[in-house]
């Protein structure tokens, strides 16, 4: 399987690259500073919460941030560089290359992703106790083919255009319509049948809509697999900043479609399948002079 | 069964042809010069050669097999060196050479190949990144003779290469000629396609202007042998008397020889055994000063083809 040697040379070229630790080093401590924040602020915090707060801006913004840069340049980069020739002179096919990429940088991910992982329940179990194992092994789960969704969208993007800049114009946009439109563009469809807006236990359908965006499955990720936390309540005061749990389960989280696991995994194994398909067959037809 | 054989190979880009029609030949145990001027579609034809590039019309086949179908076969019995191609600058050389003996299937040791090419064992440890241009061709060489491929691409080796490296180059590639490997060997340096190949091809504005044979080609191109006398006098007796040899096809007197005031005379001759004669008849006339003998070289073979093909 030459896609494999070509995974395990590009992880061995990661390994001697800054990107790789610096990937690491940032997912680890922004994982380690949520769970720090949870331990000094809260009051009483037990393992259950601290579980609950394994997800937070480590999983929702510097997952998906890290995942496009460690992914964007893959095939595009080496096409720019040449080193591409230098694979294809090989007995390799284009498909190899593909997949080998995506499989190299998806192991790249993965070990920042379970570092940090592993970091943060290390300080839960340190501070305040076991916490609760199925949950968290499921969502690691969960996180991780999120992150193959990621890898595997960057590498569609490295495999389709022709140069760097123009993947780092594909990428950028398509974090910000994933982040900031695509709601509003469902929310648009939805006013456009209905000409009143989503409250907040929206049809199926347009929860179905939101759930494509594979940034939001894995924020209900997060809300369906792991212990369910009662709202936070905050407390300034003059010793300082106090938090405290109340009973209270936060609105909008009526049972649907969009919360069963298996949905939620398909969102990602059809991100993961998809750009890497059109990827290759995009790469397989391009003229590579 | 030839080495490579392309049938009307053609690319197009919109309404620009880089390469058209090309019918070319190369068999085992032969080494194949591809001469041509910079953007006449070498590197095209090549990428071709190597599926980095679909033809428009036309197919390239290798031993055979069309390389646009089975990229892969092709490549496990080729070895390759691409043009602007790019090592890992991180990893080292040796780890270079034992993924292409991965992908290759076979079990060469890297040192063997380290050592062939003329790289340090120490070197060879080092990450490529450190190294210097033409270590790192010497590198891309070692990677080409992976698993005795019985088809050697070769894109511009020698660039980047010393006087040394050059002359390494030359020995392997003979060598794995004598092995009954086919070399392709693309240069604009005519000089090193001379010293190396049996037969080439010249491609100018993406055609095959002339193919065969280098010394078939060479004395195609004009006489065999050029003498330019100069000599203290020029008496019209002499050149009635040069004229009457058989073996001269142009004669030609001039007053002032090439960059001195002395007389000379040009002698064209179909054959380089009367260069004596010549000489002889000369002196019964006059004496001779200096003289120099010129015989069909590539250049001019090449400079024709490419001035035709201008015209």
């Amino acid at each position: 399987m030459t896609a494999i040697d070509i995974a395990r040379k590009d992880v061995a070229d990661a390994v001697r690259s800054r990107a790789l630790w610096a990937a690491t080093a940032i997912f680890l401590g922004f994982m380690v500073l949520t769970q720090f924040l949870v331990v000094t602020v809260v009051e009483n915090p037990d393992p259950e919460l601290a579980t609950r707060f394994l997800e937070g801006p480590a999983t929702e913004v510097v997952l998906p941030i890290v995942g496009l840069i460690v992914g964007y340049q893959a095939i595009v980069g080496e096409r720019e560089t040449g080193n591409v020739k230098f694979l294809l002179g090989l007995p390799h096919s284009r498909l190899d290359v593909v997949v080998g990429k995506f499989i190299g940088r998806f192991a790249v991910l993965s070990v920042a992703l379970l570092s940090g992982f592993l970091t943060a329940i290390g300080v839960i179990v340190a501070t305040l106790g076991v916490p609760p194992v199925v949950p968290i092994v499921t969502y690691v789960l969960f996180v991780l083919l999120s992150a193959a969704a990621i890898v595997s969208i960057a590498i569609g993007i490295s495999a389709v255009v022709d140069t760097r800049g123009r993947a780092i114009s594909v990428v950028v946009g398509g974090y910000i319509f994933a982040t900031m439109l695509w709601s509003y563009v469902v929310d648009g469809a939805y006013y456009a049948i209905n000409r009143d807006v989503p409250g907040a236990d929206p049809p199926t359908w347009v929860a179905v809509l939101d759930h494509l965006n594979p940034l939001t499955a894995l924020r209900t990720s997060g809300n369906v697999l792991l212990p369910e936390a009662g709202h936070i309540s905050i407390t300034v005061t003059e010793e300082g900043v106090s938090a405290a749990q109340t009973g209270q389960a936060p609105a909008g989280t009526a049972e649907t479609l969009v919360h069963e696991p298996l949905f939620l995994a398909g969102v990602f194994v059809l991100w993961t399948v998809l750009p890497l398909a059109i990827g290759y067959l995009r790469f397989r037809d391009t003229d590579l002079s | 069964m030839a080495a490579i054989r392309t049938t009307d190979l053609t690319k197009r880009y919109g309404s620009h042809t880089a390469v058209s029609e090309l019918n070319l030949t190369v068999n085992a145990g032969e080494v194949y010069g591809f001469l041509g001027p910079n953007g006449a579609g070498k590197s095209t034809t090549i990428g071709m050669l190597l599926s980095y590039i679909y033809p428009t019309e036309g197919t390239a086949r290798v031993f055979g097999t069309d390389v646009h179908d089975e990229p892969v076969a092709t490549k496990r019995r080729v070895g390759v060196l691409p043009e602007s191609c790019q090592l890992y600058d991180r990893l080292s050389g040796r780890k270079h050479l034992q993924f292409a003996i991965d992908a290759m299937d076979v079990d060469d040791d890297p040192d063997t190949l380290i050592d062939r090419v003329g790289l340090e064992p120490d070197a060879a440890r080092r990450p490529v990144g450190e190294y210097s241009t033409g270590m790192k061709q010497r590198l891309k060489i070692a990677v080409t003779l992976v698993g005795e491929p019985e088809l050697l691409v070769l894109d511009e080796p020698s660039s980047g290469l010393d006087p040394a490296g050059i002359q390494l180059l030359r020995e392997i590639v003979l060598e794995e000629r004598d092995r009954g490997a086919a070399v392709f060997f693309s240069s604009h340096i005519l000089e090193q396609v001379e010293a190396v190949c049996d037969r080439i091809g010249i491609l100018v504005d993406g055609r095959l202007r002339t193919s065969g044979d280098i010394e078939v080609l060479k004395s195609d191109t004009g006489p065999a042998v050029e003498l330019d006398i100069e000599v203290d006098t020029l008496p019209p007796e002499l050149v009635t008397a040069l004229e009457s040899i058989d073996a001269v096809t142009a004669c030609a007197a001039t007053a002032n020889g090439s960059g001195s005031s002395t007389p000379a005379v040009t002698v064209s001759l179909s054959t380089g055994s009367a260069k004596a004669e010549i000489l002889r008849t000369v002196e019964e006339y006059a004496t001779i000063e200096d003289f120099a003998a010129e015989e069909p070289s590539l250049e001019s073979l090449f400079d024709e083809q490419v001035a035709e093909a201008k015209r």
